[in-house]
């Protein structure tokens, strides 16, 4: 299964702008990340992000958020919930083509959901 | 095949040992972690089940379970052929100590399992082993590791620990036994369903590669636990060739210190868990440092 979710992740693991994509799950888990570049810059916003992950999930399930977004200098952290127990996660570049990137999620989150 | 292969403990749980790196080492003390309901003590069977059809001696210690209830769970699970391991005394069940007369680690317990171990091949499982240790200070962490050296002379043990409800992991009833374990799988369940209800992950395998990541399981009758996501890491893993990378980079063999060259063919023996590419900057990068 982690295989079929890492082939279904691809169209956006192969997009330049984005950095990073962590799927979580609910208590914080990543179950799945897959790192476009080896990249030290992402390091710290990932260590923020493991200690704001629970947090940020919570909101997203129990306020029913369509998306979380975080703004660092020159990247984005976006949150998409996927289904009860699973949200996708992208750190992208600030220049990224939001519009196509959330087609991709929308497309992405959908096989998903098929799949599990 | 990775080059110890054979030598390796299966474990049992389908599609666990490929991340082992085929199974536990042998004459090891390895950590089963995980709350109530997560299946540890179907994982014990599991691994003692393996031992049995492979003509090794099984011992499973409980505090809590009698040789009754022991078969009622193999007979739920489809495992009916551990009745006839059991009646044949290939499967010892040693349910005498019960959990409210046990306070710490005794020797009456370590003497029951040495006494029943046989010179090789012997499984031994303590399930659980937090009744053992719940009184537990971070003095007393010599006592475990003299017990965990006992049963390492033993065989090769497999013990569960409870993890808390609240899911406090810093007690020294469970920071002392993972950090003196071999090998240390937690096993998780949230509770929510769907597809990633149930994981588990390595978090230690001492002289030996492991699997990084959360891995999915199932708990089926019949076949008991089931772990996803080997194929996931095989495909992971690259074989590379260490002349074919120095001709990319440039440099000769002779170039090399002779013992950094052993380590890089080390590290070229066996499959490595990152892609070619990513190996080839490492050997650059130690190179110019060494």
């Amino acid at each position: 299964m982690l295989l079929e979710m890492s082939e279904i992740l691809e169209p956006i693991t192969s997009d330049p702008s984005v950095r990073m994509i962590v799927l979580y799950r609910i208590d914080g888990t990543p179950i799945l990340a897959k790192i476009r570049k080896r990249d030290l810059t992402i390091l710290g916003i990932l260590y923020w992000l493991e200690n704001q992950i629970r947090d940020a999930l919570y909101h997203i399930f129990n306020k029913d958020l369509d998306d979380l977004s975080f703004k660092f200098r020159d990247v984005l952290v976006k949150m998409y919930p996927v289904s009860r127990t699973l949200v996708l996660t992208l750190i992208v570049d600030e220049n990224a083509s939001l519009y196509k990137l959330e087609a991709d999620v929308e497309s992405v989150c959908m096989k998903i959901r098929e799949l599990i | 095949m990775r080059h110890d292969d054979a030598k390796r403990v299966k474990t049992g749980i389908l599609g666990l040992d490929e991340l082992l790196d085929g199974g536990y080492r042998p004459n090891t003390v390895n950590v089963v972690l995980g709350s109530a309901g997560v299946g540890k003590t179907i994982f014990a069977l599991q691994f003692l089940l393996k031992g049995l059809e492979n003509d090794e001696k099984g011992i499973f210690v409980s505090f809590d379970m009698n040789e009754k209830s022991v078969i009622e769970l193999a007979l739920s699970m489809g495992w009916g052929e551990m009745v006839d391991y059991i009646e044949s005394g290939k499967l010892l069940i040693g349910s005498n100590f019960h959990v409210e007369d046990i306070v710490y680690l005794n020797s009456e317990l370590l003497d029951f399992i040495l006494s029943n171990a046989s010179n090789n091949g012997v499984r031994i499982v303590v399930d659980s082993f937090t009744p053992l240790i719940a009184s537990l200070s971070f003095e007393m962490r010599k006592d475990v590791n003299w017990f965990f050296s006992r049963l390492r002379e033993a065989g090769t043990s497999l013990i569960t620990l409870e993890e808390p409800l609240d899911g406090n992991l810093n007690d020294p009833s469970i920071t002392v036994p993972v950090f003196l374990g071999d090998s240390v799988i937690h096993m998780k369940n949230i509770g929510y369903g769907e597809a990633f209800n149930r994981t588990l992950r390595i978090i230690k395998h001492r002289g030996s590669w492991h699997a990084e990541g959360v891995f999915p399981y199932r708990i089926l009758r019949g076949l008991g636990i089931v772990v996803e996501g080997s194929s996931y890491v095989v495909n992971m893993r690259t074989k590379i060739e260490i002349d074919e990378i120095l001709d990319e980079l440039g440099v000769r063999r002779e170039d090399i210190p002779s013992s950094l060259l052993k380590r890089l063919e080390k590290l070229a023996e066996d499959e490595v868990p990152y892609s070619r590419e990513d190996i080839a900057k490492i050997i650059k990068r130690v190179i110019e440092c060494y």
